[in-house]
């Protein structure tokens, strides 16, 4: 039995919208980015974290010691996101791959979603794993996540060793999907042949993670 | 309209749109004009698609900056007239994209050109009809699709539409010359990281007006916000960028630098590149 503490804080995401973005345009303000993913390095120790799954329950990155695990910035209301999971494109590629014993974690950023919003879309979309609420997105600040899908992954000695996009087609459109290079399954590849990723670092391509405002 | 298993995501489809009308999806409303009301056969032309976007939401550039895609188009076209799927945009805006991130888009409306052909053989009115594929986002985003056509009339060659020429003025022209001296990419030491770069000069056209620089859709690359340097010689703007390691033949691209003038007009420059790390 997981602490009841932890039911608690389980689902009360921030509701309602905020404010909609005032979309002023910023011009010219030469201000020099500070990209946030500049912070975590390939190579470096993946941040650990504990979040709710879509039934309520704890899961640990540290769960997954000595594992491959795959994380998946995840929303379902963001078309590239269905753009990989129509026609089970994404859940046939968690499957192929948890069958060599890769750990796929779907991550939640959006602040307004919740484990039960999560629960619903993973009936219907019929994922199998964990999605991960972050509903204050801590998480998806420590690891740089800045679009969905936006995936990292991480080797067995709990380094990152890949972060970007999921494949090499940064369109919405499903048809797409075959002709492309799909960036985690060449990573995993190599991964599991012993060999280290040859393209460790993609720009990921998407939606904009919907992020609580701080 | 036609919303699929997730109800967020709709497709409209208005593939049975009269000829000559516009096609109106959730958020909006495009349609197909060409540059003049008859066009001569054996000659080019230049055909409008014009996007007219609900407030608040937005479309983007053929970069779309941290998250986005920008429109395509599939042609269905008679015999003997040709119509390009290349796009030519107009200068896109910076638009906040949440906490550090920017898209590069335009809102209310975006009017992108595809340069067009017919031939000697052609004559009277045919129809043209594109399939048009967007992104739309506000908060959300939605992907929609959207057929539209129009009767091109071929014959002698007609008056040319003021709207259309408006818009052609707005778009972005390609390559060097005044006000940019001088262009291209410099690698730092150790080639893993460096600047694109712009030079307008002290004398030449309007070096007193703002400069925007928007980099180019490159896969390996994570680009800055523009730095702007200004002393007695002119303006140099620059983009820092960082290379994602995994690249290993050279790739070309395409910035648009973007002069805003006092007055807000705003030109933008093609400027292609090669970014060659070996």
């Amino acid at each position: 039995m997981k602490s009841a503490l932890g039911f608690l804080l389980a689902a009360f995401g921030l509701l309602g919208f905020g404010a909609l973005h005032s979309f002023a345009e910023e011009g010219h303000k030469h201000k020099h980015g500070d990209h946030t993913h500049d912070k975590l390095s390939i190579g470096d120790k993946a941040p650990g974290f504990t979040l709710k799954d879509q039934n309520g329950k704890d899961v640990s990155l540290s769960d997954y010691a000595g594992k491959i695990v795959v994380l998946e910035w995840f929303n379902e209301s963001c078309p590239f996101v269905v753009k990989h999971y129509r026609a089970g494109h994404m859940n046939n590629l968690a499957a192929k791959y948890a069958e060599k014993g890769v750990v796929w974690l779907r991550i939640n950023s959006t602040h307004n979603a919740t484990p039960e919003s999560n629960a619903k879309i993973a009936k219907e979309w019929k994922i199998q794993g964990p999605i991960l609420q972050d509903s204050d997105g801590e998480v998806g600040h420590d690891y740089g996540a800045t679009n969905t899908p936006h995936m990292f992954i991480i080797d067995q000695e709990g380094k990152l060793v890949y972060r970007g996009a999921i494949d090499s087609d940064s369109s919405a459109d499903t048809s797409k999907i075959d002709g492309a290079t799909n960036y985690v399954a060449k990573a995993l590849d190599e991964l599991l042949a012993g060999k280290p990723v040859s393209q460790p670092e993609t720009k990921a391509y998407g939606c904009t993670i919907k992020y609580a405002k701080k | 309209m036609v919303c699929t298993f997730l109800s967020l995501v709709c497709i409209a489809d208005q593939a049975n749109a009269q000829s000559t009308q516009p096609a109106t999806t959730p958020k909006v409303t495009a349609d197909l004009i060409p540059d003049r009301s008859s066009i001569a056969p054996g000659s080019s032309f230049e055909m409008a698609i014009r996007f007219r976007i609900e407030k608040g939401w937005h479309m983007y550039w053929l970069n779309p900056g941290d998250s986005g895609l920008a429109p395509t188009v599939e042609w269905e076209l008679p015999q003997g007239v040709w119509l390009s799927t290349e796009l030519k945009f107009p200068p896109p805006h910076r638009i906040r994209a949440g906490e550090g991130l920017e898209s590069f888009g335009y809102e209310d409306e975006l009017v992108v050109f595809a340069e067009g052909r017919v031939d000697g053989s052609v004559q009277g009115s045919v129809e043209v009809s594109a399939r048009l594929s967007w992104l739309v986002c506000q908060d959300v985003c939605l992907a929609e699709q959207s057929t539209v056509r129009v009767s091109l009339e071929v014959g002698k060659s007609g008056s040319k539409d003021p709207r259309v020429d408006g818009w052609l003025q707005q778009l972005a022209r390609p390559g060097a010359g005044d006000p940019i001296k001088e262009f291209g990419v410099r690698l730092n030491e150790g080639q893993s990281s460096g600047v694109i770069y712009a030079y307008i000069p002290a004398g030449w056209q309007k070096v007193d007006s703002e400069y925007d620089f928007f980099p180019p859709a490159i896969e390996f690359a994570s680009f800055d916000r523009p730095e702007v340097k200004t002393d007695s010689r002119g303006k140099v703007v620059e983009v820092p960028f960082r290379i994602l390691p995994g690249m290993t033949e050279p790739i070309t691209g395409q910035a648009m630098l973007v002069r805003i003038e006092l007055d807000g007009k705003r030109s933008g420059f093609l400027l292609p590149l090669t970014f060659d790390f070996r």
